[in-house]
Order: C-alpha cells, then sequence, then structure tokens
C-alpha cells in the first residue's frame, strides 16, 4: 500500500480538491491499484455472458415467430430452425473467445514495492477486458439482429415461401456482424501476456 | 419499457402475430376465386371449398353438413369457423392485445343492438333477430335488449354492464339535442343516426386506444379508423340522399375526425348531386384516386371501391411487423373473404355465374 500512504503522508485522502463532482486523480489511482487479474477475469465474464444474453434473446425473438408460424403450416418449423442455429452461433463466438481469453490469464500478478502492478501486467489486464467486452457487445447486438431477422424470415416464409431464401441472406449477413468482433477481440487477445509481467 | 419494439415486441406477441400470418396464407386467391365460379351447383362448390387446393379453413365444418345447402350455410359455417379461430387467438392474448381484440367485436356488437332494438321496434320475433346477429358481436345481456321500453331504461338495465356502455354513455349525454332527434326520426333516419352516433363513439374510444400503443401500431390504426370514419360518412350521405336535412344536421351526424373531416366533410354534408360527393373526394390524397375511377356513379360502385381500399388498407398490415395493427387487418380480410364465398355461393344458386367476378372484392 505504498502509494496510499505517500498520498495520506501528504496531507490525507483530500476528497475532491479541485472542486468538480468526480475527483479524477483519485479515481484514477484507484484503477491502478485493481489486480489486473480482475479486469481479465471480468473480460471473460463480459465475452460468455453478453454474447448469451443476445443469443438467448435472439432465440426468444426467432422462436416465437416461428412457433406461431408453424402453427398453420408445420413443414415451415425445419425450415426455419436455421434461424435458430445462427442465433446459437452467436454464443459459440461468445465460448471461443471466452476460452481464448481465459487460458491467457494464467499467473496472477505480483504487486511491485510501491504497491502498483508492472505495466506489462495493466495492459495485459485492460486488454483482455477490452476484448471480452468488444465480442460481449458484438455478438449481444448481432444476436438480436439474427433474431429480427430470423422471425422476419420466419413470417415471410408462412406467407410467401419464396421469400425464405431471400430474407436467410440477409439473415447470413447479420450473422456476419458477430464475427468481426471475434476477429478483432483475437486480435487484441495477442497482446496479452501476463507470464511475461 | 422503452426498448424499441423488435427486440419486445415478440416477448408476449411474437406467437400470435405470426399466427395470423399464417391464416392469411389460407385466404382464398384470386385463381381459386375463378376455379370457385366455375362450380355448377352449390355442392360443387362445397367439394371445392373442402378440396385441399382451396382454403382448408372450412374442411371440417363442411363435412358435417348433411342437410340441403343454402347460401346461408355457406355463410354460417364460415362465420362459425371464423369466431373460432378469433376466439382461439383471443384467449391466448395477453394485455394489450387482449383489449384490442375486444374493441374489434364491439364494431358487431353495435350493430347487432342497433338491428335488435329496431327489430323489436317492427315487433320481429326475438329468436329470428338473434339468427340475424353477427356471430362475433354476441354478447350475455343481447338476449334481454328487447325487455325495456324507453332508451333510458334500456342504457341502465342492459347496456351498463356490456363492453358497449361507454360508447353509449358518451351517446345518451349528448343527446340535448331533442329537436335534431327530433328531426332524425321524421326523417326516418333514427336507427342510422342512433348506429352512427354509436359508431363514432367506438371509433373514438378505438382510436384513443390505439394512440397509447407503440409508434407502429397507432400510425397504421390511425390510418385505417380515418379511413373508416370517412367511410362511414359517405355511407350516411349516400343513404340520406333522398331525405329532407338541412347541411347543419347532417354535419352532426359525421364523424368529427378522419382525413375527410378536415378536408372535404362540408361538400359532403352538402351532398345533392353525384357530383358533390365527387367533388368532396378529391380533396383527400386517399380518395382522390378513388374519385377518379368513378366514373359510374352508383352506389354499388362507390361501395365496392371503398371495400377494395380498405382490403388495401388491411393488406399493409401484413407488410410491417411487429405491430397490432395485423389483427385488425386479418379479421377484415377474413370477413370480406366470407363475403366474397357467400356471393359467388349467391351467384351459383341463382345461375347468374358470369356476375361472380363483380362481387368478389380481393387485393392480393
Amino acid at each position: 500500500m505504498g502509494r496510499y500512504d505517500d498520498v495520506r503522508r501528504a496531507g490525507g485522502l483530500n476528497i475532491n480538491p479541485s472542486g468538480g463532482i468526480i475527483d479524477w486523480r483519485y479515481l484514477a489511482f484507484l484503477f491502478e491499484n485493481v489486480d489486473p487479474y480482475f479486469f481479465a477475469s471480468a473480460g471473460v465474464a463480459a465475452a460468455i455472458g453478453l454474447s448469451v444474453l443476445g443469443a438467448a434473446w435472439g432465440i426468444l425473438i426467432a422462436g416465437s415467430s416461428l412457433i406461431g408460424a408453424a402453427v398453420r403450416t408445420p413443414s415451415l418449423a425445419s425450415k426455419n430452425l436455421i434461424s435458430i442455429i445462427f442465433c446459437e452461433a452467436v454464443a459459440v463466438y461468445g465460448v471461443v473467445v471466452a476460452v481464448v481469453l481465459s487460458t491467457k490469464t494464467t499467473v496472477a500478478p505480483i504487486r511491485l514495492p510501491d504497491g502498483s502492478y508492472s505495466p506489462r501486467a495493466m495492459a495485459s489486464g485492460y486488454a483482455t477486458f477490452a476484448a471480452g467486452l468488444t465480442v460481449g457487445l458484438a455478438n449481444l447486438f448481432c444476436g438480436v439482429c439474427v433474431g429480427v431477422v430470423g422471425s422476419a424470415a420466419a413470417l415471410a416464409d408462412a406467407q410467401n415461401p419464396t421469400l425464405f431464401v431471400k430474407v436467410l441472406v440477409i439473415e447470413i449477413f447479420g450473422s456476419a456482424l458477430g464475427l468481426f468482433g471475434v476477429i478483432v477481440a483475437i486480435i487484441m487477445s495477442g497482446s496479452i501476456d501476463f507470464k511475461g509481467a | 419499457m422503452n426498448c424499441p419494439e423488435e427486440v419486445s415486441f415478440n416477448v408476449k406477441d411474437g406467437f400470435l402475430d405470426a399466427a395470423l400470418r399464417g391464416f392469411r396464407r389460407g385466404l382464398i386467391s384470386a385463381q381459386e376465386y375463378r376455379n370457385l365460379g366455375q362450380c355448377d351447383s352449390l355442392d360443387d362448390l362445397k367439394l371445392q371449398l373442402v378440396n385441399n387446393h382451396c382454403n382448408t379453413d372450412f374442411e371440417s365444418e363442411f363435412l358435417n353438413e348433411t342437410a340441403s345447402l343454402h347460401t346461408s350455410t355457406f355463410f354460417a359455417n364460415c362465420s362459425n369457423k371464423l369466431v373460432d379461430d378469433f376466439n382461439r387467438i383471443r384467449y391466448q392474448a395477453s394485455e394489450p392485445v387482449s383489449t384490442f381484440l375486444n374493441f374489434l367485436t364491439h364494431g358487431h356488437m353495435i350493430d347487432n343492438v342497433i338491428l335488435v332494438i329496431s327489430g323489436k321496434n317492427h315487433e320481429l320475433d326475438l329468436k329470428v333477430l338473434l339468427d340475424k346477429c353477427h356471430p362475433l358481436g354476441l354478447f350475455d345481456s343481447i338476449s334481454s335488449l328487447t325487455v325495456p321500453s324507453t332508451m333510458n331504461d334500456l342504457y341502465r338495465l342492459v347496456l351498463a354492464d356490456s363492453p358497449l356502455s361507454p360508447y353509449f354513455g358518451e351517446c345518451t349525454s349528448d343527446i340535448n339535442l331533442d329537436e335534431l332527434n327530433l328531426e332524425f326520426m321524421r326523417s326516418k333516419l333514427y336507427k342510422e343516426w342512433n348506429q352512427e352516433m354509436l359508431a363514432i363513439a367506438y371509433l373514438k374510444e378505438f382510436l384513443a386506444f390505439c394512440y397509447k400503443l407503440d409508434g407502429g401500431t397507432s400510425a397504421l390504426m390511425r390510418n385505417i379508423l380515418y379511413f373508416e370514419a370517412d367511410r362511414r360518412a359517405i355511407n350516411i350521405t349516400m343513404n340520406s340522399s333522398g331525405i329532407d336535412l338541412s347541411p347543419d344536421s347532417r354535419c352532426l351526424v359525421l364523424s368529427k375526425y378522419g382525413t375527410l373531416y378536415t378536408r372535404g366533410q362540408f361538400e359532403l354534408a352538402q351532398f345533392e348531386v353525384p357530383e358533390r360527393i365527387r367533388a368532396a373526394m378529391r380533396k383527400d390524397p386517399t380518395f382522390c384516386s378513388m374519385s377518379t375511377s368513378l366514373i359510374v356513379y352508383s352506389e354499388d360502385f362507390i361501395e365496392r371501391i371503398l371495400c377494395e381500399q380498405e382490403m388495401k388498407f388491411c393488406d399493409t398490415t401484413f407488410q410491417e411487423q411487429f405491430n397490432y395493427a395485423t389483427f385488425y387487418g386479418c379479421l377484415k380480410r377474413r370477413e370480406q373473404e366470407i363475403r366474397n364465398i357467400v356471393w359467388v355461393a349467391e351467384c351459383i344458386s341463382q345461375g347468374q355465374k358470369h356476375k361472380v367476378n363483380d362481387g368478389i372484392v380481393l387485393n392480393m
């Protein structure tokens, strides 16, 4: 707790000396002292959690329309399962990235004598967090997008079966969005290096 | 609650909305109507309808029918099926769809109430009257409608408990216009006058309800209900054409909203010659295209054009997703389909098959 002691010795924790609503220097001080391992774990949690939220929401949207449309045309249910699978793929992206990230967060970083962490370890923690958030948010919105288009596909199929393939093409483009997030997250995770810290 | 409709709509209403799309596919197409028109007898027509090429909606209903066929049998069977389907949807609906669906039946209830009351005035048998009522508009206390003798008693004893009470309440409070009432009574328009006042109150309530719903629903329903109000205005004008009424009192029967209200209603109220109605319609974009096609002026023709326009509106509800207007559109399409089938049956039974295509209104 070296730095904290420094701050205290220099006149106590003067909350908000600048007079603003947020004391940015104190906030930065807090962040510096958060364990990079916490950021890494939060990144993994965001990657899988938000992806599954997106996928589940998409399945909810597409699934309810699919079931309703299948009341009068049962044959449509099996054909439109592809929408559900597309939504499911979104969750799989999240799982893949979460696994990659969590295999990289191996060794807990050690505090330096002054209580802070090495820049290497902090960079790794932030990179993991950002990568997780990237893939999580990308997949959340991708999942909702695929769900909405998937429900439109089911409805279009119910009204006019020739439309199904056309809407499916749109759906494929929608599901590609999540992949962009995955690519960026994988590139970001290249800089994670807890062992070298 | 403020998340966009795309994300939140399907949580509660996705199933029902999608189920309606299935109903739409079951509607009889133009080609199938042509095939139906080729039938030689009502038995043939029945077979065609039961046949899988056509709408299978009627299958189970028709198989049980062994008695000799009338056009009324077709109507009864088809509307029973419609009521079944409607109720099936309604039982699964949650708020606010269930309220929306209830509103859809109120229009028929009003017609039924007016039918029973005016039938009673002509001393017709209650059972005959109830048979004539639209099955969607039946409610528990409808058979006791004939008991009270004055309008006040009627409202207090029967209608106060029915779903229609708000509309009647508004009407009866509005009727301090005794002289006007008398004028209408004298002009034998009394029935229309009541019906019109009720319908306007109903449309107003319905519209107010729709405005409370999400953006897509209120925008679509606004168009549809405005059109409905305009249609009523045109109809009442046509019905009262032979009757001596001042333009001012005519204006009172016409609804106080709708696209024609601002633009052409006064012309409509002064309607004496066919040209007038066209002039009124020309002022509004929706009706403008229709008025140009009004080459032959006749009530049937206007009726038909208005009907086609309504079907167009109903069809646009299917082009959009995540709104409740689809429920309205689907019901109206099904009702029109029943009218079409009855028309075909009528043509066949009267041996006037060349007229089959004249009476069918559809817009695919």
